[in-house]
């Protein structure tokens, strides 16, 4: 059966006219999928277990980056396309690129317009940027099992606090 | 169509339009090959214009990440990251099984390739009833996006239930420092029924999360108001999360709804096309010969695949 396969794959190729496919082995398929699965593991063991910070996300984007050559190359048959295809995806996420990275250094432009409101209005707007480290003190110490005295020196902190006592002060008029 | 009008050049009229060129050859195309090359040109083309559309939300995700990263931080906590790598294998499996059906038509097994399809519509099943279970339970804790975020109000009613509760049995909760006794001491006297009393391990977590001094006794006060509601202000504190963290998250569950959404959309679409080409290879329309309908239908369901590969780390692993 399978001999029989290879040889229609064979003549679909040099037949007078007939479409010049290339039939991907079943071999190679099975080994992609087991590939990306492992590759999906890794993301999330990654992600769950090691603390790199900033890094984090650039190792999360590089591993989707591989999954996704993968199933470009091998599923989507990139590898035996015309190199026609290829420049249409290419120019597609070249664009995507260059929209996010004009899109950013605009956005950046006003950063510390935002961070001054943010200083001028600290019960107004969240408090951000904090730092991966900061974020996530209170998940480590949770973890550790350290007591509560960790989370308050999280920068929203102090919001909180005025947010919560503003309540408390509401709560016996009401009651 | 009038035998007038085609000249004596042209290499096929009517007469013999059916006999020199099979059914599934358009007339306009010389061979096959070009016919096959030509449709792959186009969708690559139109997958050039997916990308670019996603590209949009991909842009506003990166630009709030960057300016609110605390928002993605709080609001992810929330995602299950185990539905998530489940439905990314589901996606997997399925790209899989879709560019075995590809193979399959090219070498004429038509009962596999049915067979290939349908699993692969079955897993495009599995990823939308996976994504319904998330979804329901995002809309259940009032996490939904835009006008359906109620969850800092939920939680806020809950903190002022919570409040007037503790000032009843405890007249000076707030002026007394919280300490370990104090917590689970007022949660007692002020629960109904004492058979439902949380044990005390389930109450020191919330505690030890809580951010402010008078908050371990509102937490505690909230955590057995919620047996009679069954959801709220138990749930944001068991994720260790204030009111004020839930009014941050908010644009997170939008970014996370715009994008899942629009890729559930494509999910739903593709699982329509592969039915359609599933119907259309029972038919044995398909052969070595032609066979571009199922691998374009391939095409776009593993775009579909390769999008949710940059979904699931950006949205579930922050």
């Amino acid at each position: 059966m399978s001999h029989s396969n290879e040889h229609a794959e064979h003549a679909a190729g040099h037949d007078h006219g007939e479409a010049h496919q290339h039939v991907v082995p079943l071999s190679l398929l099975s080994g992609i999928l087991v590939l990306l699965l492992i590759l999906t593991g890794l993301t999330v063991f990654t992600a769950r277990e090691l603390h790199f910070g900033e890094w984090n996300l650039v190792i999360a984007m590089i591993i989707a980056c591989a999954k996704g050559t993968l199933v470009v190359l091998y599923f989507m048959h990139m590898r035996w396309e015309k190199m026609f295809n290829a420049i249409a995806l290419i120019t597609a996420l070249i664009f995507v690129t260059l929209f996010i990275s004009v899109s950013a250094l605009d956005s950046f432009q006003y950063e510390d317009n935002i961070n001054n409101y943010r200083a001028a209005n600290p019960t107004r707007v969240p408090q951000a940027i904090i730092s991966d480290a900061e974020v996530r003190a209170p998940e480590l110490a949770a973890e550790t099992g350290a007591d509560h005295e960790a989370a308050p020196s999280t920068p929203a902190a102090p919001a909180k606090e005025s947010h919560e006592s503003g309540d408390g002060a509401a709560a016996p008029h009401a009651g | 169509m009038s035998q007038v009008e085609l000249s004596p050049a042209q290499a096929h009229d009517a007469e013999n339009a059916h006999h020199d060129h099979p059914e599934w050859l358009a007339h306009h195309f010389d061979t096959p090959d070009q016919q096959n090359t030509s449709a792959k040109m186009g969708m690559w083309a139109f997958l050039g214009t997916e990308i670019l559309m996603f590209g949009g939300l991909f842009c506003a995700y990166a630009i709030w990440r960057a300016n609110h990263y605390d928002a993605f931080w709080i609001g992810h906590v929330y995602l299950s990251t185990a539905w998530g790598a489940i439905n990314t294998v589901v996606l997997l499996i399925s790209s899989f099984t879709m560019a075995w059906a590809v193979r399959a038509a090219q070498l004429n097994q038509r009962s596999l390739c049915v067979g290939l399809l349908a699993l692969t519509f079955l897993g495009g099943c599995g990823f939308m009833v996976i994504k319904t279970i998330e979804y329901t339970g995002k809309f259940e804790h009032g996490l939904g996006p835009g006008i359906w975020y109620t969850a800092p109000a939920i939680s806020k009613q809950l903190d002022a239930m919570a409040e007037t509760a503790g000032t009843a049995s405890h007249a000076d909760a707030e002026a007394a420092p919280a300490t370990e006794a104090s917590g689970p001491a007022a949660a007692e006297s002020a629960n109904p029924v004492p058979g439902t009393s949380l044990p005390s391990s389930a109450a020191a977590p919330m505690g030890m999360v809580a951010p402010a001094p008078v908050a371990p006794v509102g937490h505690d006060m909230a955590a057995h108001s919620a047996h009679g509601h069954g959801e709220g202000h138990n749930y944001y504190a068991a994720h260790g999360h204030t009111t004020e963290d839930l009014v941050t998250a908010r644009t997170f569950f939008s970014i996370y709804f715009g994008m899942t959404a629009l890729h559930g959309l494509h999910v739903l679409v593709g699982m329509a096309l592969i039915l359609w080409v599933l119907l259309r290879a029972r038919r044995g329309e398909f052969s070595a010969e032609f066979n571009t309908p199922v691998d374009l239908v391939g095409l776009y369901w593993h775009l579909v695949d390769l999008i949710w590969i940059f979904l699931f780390p950006l949205l579930y692993l922050i």
